[in-house]
């Protein structure tokens, strides 16, 4: 049962993000539960070769040509021989890709294909349909999950989003949301409480934290790269109303980006240097002690597919004010968000009404922690994908893992399954449109045809299959001993 | 997977825009209407499927979000698209009873934990703030030939330059008599404008007359009915003032673009107040241009007659000026380029009226200023092209001539043009139908000569210009039907700000 | 090709591990390859030799009767022949061509890298060179600038090789010991 996954994708530590940390803690988690995971992802300056990580983590860092923020050049087929090495010497079942944006992981799924492996793929972000770039874009990741065996989002909105740009059978996206790790975040007063207390219970014996009183500070926190999709400029007008219309507020923003001089120029326009505290960027396990410095978080982005700083904004004991757009509706519960439209005004209110609520102590923010701590884990987290791995390799038959509908109106007897066979997975490239289909189809045979030639120049027989990393015993076998041993 | 190519086609074809109220780019859930999907209670997250079973109201949130939505904006995902009527029967069926009696109602929530499979897919909400071609607007076919009649106007202006230029060349034309007709024609819209203008503003002081102790209710319908004015002086203005050379014009054309951007501007922030020296006072001053006319038109303000005499005199100021500067220039513009080989000289005149016919501003000023590549372009590309070209005339006479012919046909014959369309249709259709006669005529003339063959070529060239436009009109509404924007919520939202702080 | 390694106790203190990715000599026929080989070999530098020695018979140095009898092998019949052959050659051209076959004489046809273990002393790499004109590399570090020992992963080409490496002190890069073979732990 135990598999061998190999998690693909151009975005790995050392550089530093949602998407790097979500494969990493995914990784581990996995590991945790028995399975064998490496990463293989390109070289970073510095770090080139195979590395360990923490658990037994086994990073490959191929050498390769790094274009733009840290994406590889798209050669569709140069980085299939060392692929198929790794994946023979590592015994791989399952190949996970992440990232639309790159190139490593479409190869990598069109390669574990044409080898016979399963895939998956995780899209972390959303695209519009209207420019000449996200076209591109779509067709690219149209190649990628047109033979991907199942793909993984972070949100429902996601979902919808990929489904769309790849045409993609909505049975075969699943939903799983990225998670925080809550230990990382919590809030400054917190102490952890034992297990065999329910969460919120009536009596609860903790007492109530200080109230905040009508004159006391109210810090808003932002924490976010200061570009133009992530709302810099809602943030930068609404500031100097905000600050006007509620005295004894203060901001604290972190992070840097183009946008930053705007920020100052507003700043220094409307005399506001005391009243608002820019840090620059900050590391991210610094985030939690910029944080917790506040008591408002405010996220104005204008695009987010799942926004995971909002998370762990909660986690810290922030009350969240946040745009209402892609993902981010469907995250946190309606006491823990202020939602505002993306509009000055809007923003303007909604910030208001949360300080307003928070002035007049209606918010429990000293709960918020536990409670996203039940809503949100990694361990969660890989479990669900788990799941995903044991349906695509066939532990779980399709009827139960795509699950029958009768009422919902579409079949359920599609090509969920995909076949191996060459003709099937050209016929599922051909239908990508009138000149990519074909040219889709072209890159498949010569896919083919490379790895036939490699089959025969570098036999299997002469690879040398890796050692893994000693294994603990899973957890829940481990669980099981204790209470046989206490037995 | 991908969706068969026969299902193209029966998506029907554009929506008009009736997209459903609730997705306003932003708004995803009317608060006030529908009970909120969030509004839950923090325990649903642990013990969702026994405690959210009861809440009746959130499994109608569904239905309710469903009607308000309207059917046209939901799209069943591929594949279904044939089944699309008996799908929703099924759903209206099914949705109420089947799914609730099974589990809990599926929310599209996150942090819920729900006891659906997560590739689990709702048939109800699944895509349902999808929208496609919310923003398209179906063309008619008369209004888009009417529509083309500005560009067959340029090019039948750019097709009598180049015929004049072959007929000088080839001597069947004298230049000066060219010259002349144009100059003459030139100052017929000369007067025609003045007098345009004049009527105007005398509308204008007229209404500021009677409008200034209005509230502020109307003041946005006034102000946008004063916008043309206010444009019409910046236009006199560059008429006035032409010495700059041609750049000056643009940057003015430019700045004419500018204004009903910030009109609405004026609508929030000035109440009542219409003296448009005001605005001008609160413009953040696109460019110096602006500035400069609006404060000439302060001055002017009070004696509106004497700074229309004022005007006239410095038009034919400079009017005179640029004669004589083009006068003494045109030795120097016929021997620039004449060490250059014929073949390039006719290339390089190609592409640069190519370039002028495709960068030309065909809007009509008013509205938002769609065109991308700023009017300079396409003036300075026909300026150069007839400067290369007035190399290969024999006599400086015939440069001079071809030089002035071509600031009148590229430099202000638009601008005449324009203020016709905006003043008279009737005009602007006579006018259309002139060029085209006179162009067909021309080329006629020019391929074969003689007065006959114009006759056959205008004649020909009217029915291939009517034929172009209506196919071409015809051409793009039957494009309309492979139009397909979608839009939702994955898409980066347009943040809404009002720049009080600028 | 995957090396052969193999192991002998030279004293009870030491260990010699050899790797080297010669083809195996333990069949007659194999044998009897190896000796047409060296035969070969040497034919072909005779033929080298001679071939140049003709060329450049015209030199001071073959004109005196000092060491053989040079105008009478020349004015030999055989030797007439071989005069007329070899000067239809560029001199240059026989340069580069006779280098290129008295390196191939000489070039070894493999590659042998060894590991000596000596308890409480250390080690000793030793890589055979290329040709057979040269002796092997060999470097003996002690074992008290043995820093570690790994087996680790890394690129090459196109694949994923294990190799092992010394790590020694003082010195910025880890000593690889079977650098051209791979020896597949």
């Amino acid at each position: 049962m135990p598999y061998n996954i190999a998690m693909v994708s151009d975005f790995f530590f050392p550089q530093s993000g949602g998407i790097e940390s979500h494969i990493y803690q995914l990784s581990s988690k996995l590991i945790d539960r028995g399975h064998k995971v490496i990463i293989i992802t390109h070289a970073y300056k510095g770090r080139t070769g195979v590395r360990y990580l923490t658990n037994g983590l086994k990073i490959y860092h191929v050498p390769f040509f790094v274009i733009y923020r840290e994406t590889t050049f798209p050669t569709v087929f140069s980085f299939f021989p060392i692929f198929r090495n790794i994946v023979i010497r590592e015994q791989i079942d399952i190949v996970h890709g992440h990232a639309s944006l790159s190139s490593f992981c479409g190869e990598a799924i069109l390669h574990a294909r044409t080898m016979g492996l399963r895939t998956v793929f995780t899209d972390h972000s959303l695209f519009g349909f209207a420019d000449a770039a996200s076209i591109l874009t779509n067709k690219l990741l149209k190649f990628t999950l047109s033979d991907v065996d199942h793909a993984i989002c972070v949100s429902h909105t996601c979902k919808e989003n990929t489904v769309l740009r790849a045409s993609l059978d909505p049975l075969m996206v699943s939903v799983i949301p990225n998670a925080v790790v809550a230990e990382n975040f919590c809030p400054l007063s917190y102490y952890p409480r034992t297990h065999d207390q329910i969460p919120i219970s009536p009596a609860d014996p903790r007492p109530s934290p200080t109230p905040i009183g009508p004159n006391d500070t109210i810090t808003i926190v932002v924490i976010s790269r200061l570009f133009y999709n992530k709302g810099t400029d809602l943030l930068i007008a609404a500031i100097p109303r905000i600050l006007a219309s509620n005295p004894n507020t203060r901001f604290i923003i972190a992070g840097s980006g183009p946008k930053a001089i705007d920020l100052e120029q507003m700043l220094e326009r409307n005399v506001l240097q005391d009243k608002v505290e820019m840090l620059g960027s900050v590391r991210h396990e610094e985030v939690r002690d910029v944080m917790v410095r506040g008591h408002i978080y405010l996220h104005p982005s204008l695009t987010e597919a799942f926004g995971t700083v909002i998370v762990e904004a909660a986690s810290c004991g922030l009350y969240v004010v946040c745009t209402r757009v892609g993902g981010i509706p469907e995250v946190l519960p309606q006491h823990m968000t202020t939602f505002a439209k993306p509009e000055e005004d809007d923003l303007v209110v909604a910030t208001s009404k949360a300080i307003a609520a928070l002035r007049s102590n209606k918010v429990r923010t000293d709960r918020f922690h536990d409670q996203v701590k039940m809503m949100y884990s990694w361990r969660d987290v890989a479990e669900r994908t788990e799941r995903v791995y044991q349906g695509i390799i066939g532990d779980i038959s399709p009827s139960e893992f795509y699950g029958s509908y009768p009422d919902q109106g579409w079949d359920v007897s599609g090509d969920r399954v995909r076949s191996f066979a060459l003709i099937d997975r050209l016929k599922r490239y051909y239908g990508c449109g009138v000149w990519a289909g074909k040219l889709f189809c072209l890159c498949v045979v010569i896919d083919f045809l490379i790895f036939v030639f490699l089959e025969m120049w570098f036999p299997r027989a002469n690879i040398d299959i890796a050692r893994s990393w000693p294994k603990k015993q899973p957890l829940d076998k481990l669980r099981t001993h204790s209470i046989r041993n206490s037995k | 997977m991908t969706p068969p190519p026969s299902s193209l086609s029966q998506i029907p074809p554009p929506i008009p825009v009736d997209t459903h109220p609730n997705r306003s780019p932003n708004s995803r859930t009317p608060d006030e209407r529908v009970p909120d999907p969030d509004r839950l209670a923090p325990e649903d997250a642990y013990f969702a499927p026994s405690l959210s079973r009861g809440r009746s109201a959130l499994t109608n949130y569904d239905d309710t979000l469903r009607s308000l939505n309207g059917d046209a904006s939901l799209h069943p995902p591929r594949g279904v698209l044939g089944a699309d009527p008996n799908r929703k029967d099924v759903r209206k069926l099914g949705a109420g009873a089947g799914r609730r009696r099974r589990k809990g109602a599926w929310k599209k929530l996150l942090w819920v934990k729900q006891s659906y499979p997560d590739n689990y897919t709702d048939t109800e909400t699944f895509l349902d703030h999808l929208q496609r071609n919310p923003r398209v607007r179906p063309y008619d076919f008369w209004p888009l030939v009417s529509d083309s009649t500005v560009i067959v106007q340029h090019v039948c202006s750019v097709v009598i330059f180049v015929c004049c230029f072959v007929d000088i060349v080839q001597d069947r034309v004298s230049p000066v008599s060219v010259v002349c007709w144009g100059s003459v024609g030139t100052a017929v819209g000369w007067i025609l404008w003045d007098n345009w203008i004049w009527k105007e503003q005398t509308e204008l002081s007229n209404a500021n007359g009677n409008i200034g102790g209005d509230d502020g209710s109307s003041s946005s319908s006034v102000t946008s009915g004063v916008n043309p004015p206010a444009n019409d002086t910046q236009g006199n203005g560059i008429k006035g003032s032409p010495i700059h050379g041609l750049g000056l014009t643009m940057a003015a054309n430019s700045s004419k673009e500018h204004l009903p951007h910030q009109s609405p501007d004026h609508n929030n922030s000035v109440s009542g107040v219409i003296d448009p020296t005001a605005r001008a006072g609160l413009n953040p001053a696109p460019s110096s241009a602006v500035a400069g006319d609006m404060d000439v038109q302060d001055i002017d303000r009070p004696s509106l007659f004497s700074s229309r005499n004022r005007q006239r005199l410095s038009t034919v100021k400079s009017a005179f000026l640029i004669y004589f500067s083009l006068l003494g220039l045109s030795p120097i513009l016929k021997s620039l380029t004449k060490s250059t080989a014929s073949d390039s000289i006719w290339a390089m005149s190609c592409w640069l009226i190519i370039m002028n016919i495709f960068s030309f501003d065909y809007g009509s000023g008013e509205g938002a200023g769609a065109t991308k590549f700023p009017a300079s372009l396409s003036t300075n590309a026909a300026v150069m092209a007839s400067t290369v070209l007035a190399s290969r005339l024999p006599s400086t006479t015939h440069v001079f001539s071809l030089m002035l012919f071509s600031m009148e046909v590229f430099g202000l014959f638009p601008i005449f043009r324009r203020q016709l369309r905006q003043k008279s249709w009737t005009g602007h259709v006579c006018l259309t139908l002139a060029l085209v006669v006179i162009a067909g005529g021309a080329v006629g003339m020019t391929m074969s000569g003689g007065w006959a063959s114009a006759i056959i070529g205008s004649f020909l060239g009217g029915i291939l210009t009517a034929l172009a436009m209506g196919g071409c009109s015809w051409w793009l509404i039957s494009l309309q039907k492979y139009k397909n924007v979608v839009i939702g919520p994955w898409d980066p939202a347009r943040p809404i700000i009002r720049r009080h702080w600028n | 090709m995957p090396g052969r390694l193999r192991v002998q106790r030279p004293s009870p203190t030491t260990v010699s591990f050899t790797v080297s990715n010669a083809s195996p000599r333990s069949s007659s026929p194999a044998k009897i390859l190896f000796g047409i080989q060296i035969l070969l070999r040497a034919v072909l530098f005779c033929c080298v030799i001679v071939g140049l020695t003709a060329r450049l018979r015209h030199l001071v140095l073959f004109q005196g009767e000092n060491l053989a009898q040079w105008q009478a092998i020349w004015s030999s019949p055989f030797g007439a022949h071989l005069c007329s052959l070899v000067d239809k050659y560029n001199s240059w051209a026989m340069a580069v061509v006779s280098v290129l076959v008295i390196y191939g004489v000489f070039k070894r046809g493999y590659t042998e890298e060894s590991l000596l273990v000596i308890r409480g002393f250390g080690i000793q790499t030793s890589t055979s060179s290329s040709t057979y004109l040269s002796s092997a590399a060999t470097r003996f570090i002690s074992t008290t600038q043995i820093q570690d020992i790994v087996i680790h992963e890394a690129f090459k080409g196109f694949e994923v090789r294990f190799y092992l490496a010394v790590i020694v002190e003082g010195e910025p890069d880890v000593l690889v010991v079977f650098p051209a073979n791979d020896t597949g732990f």
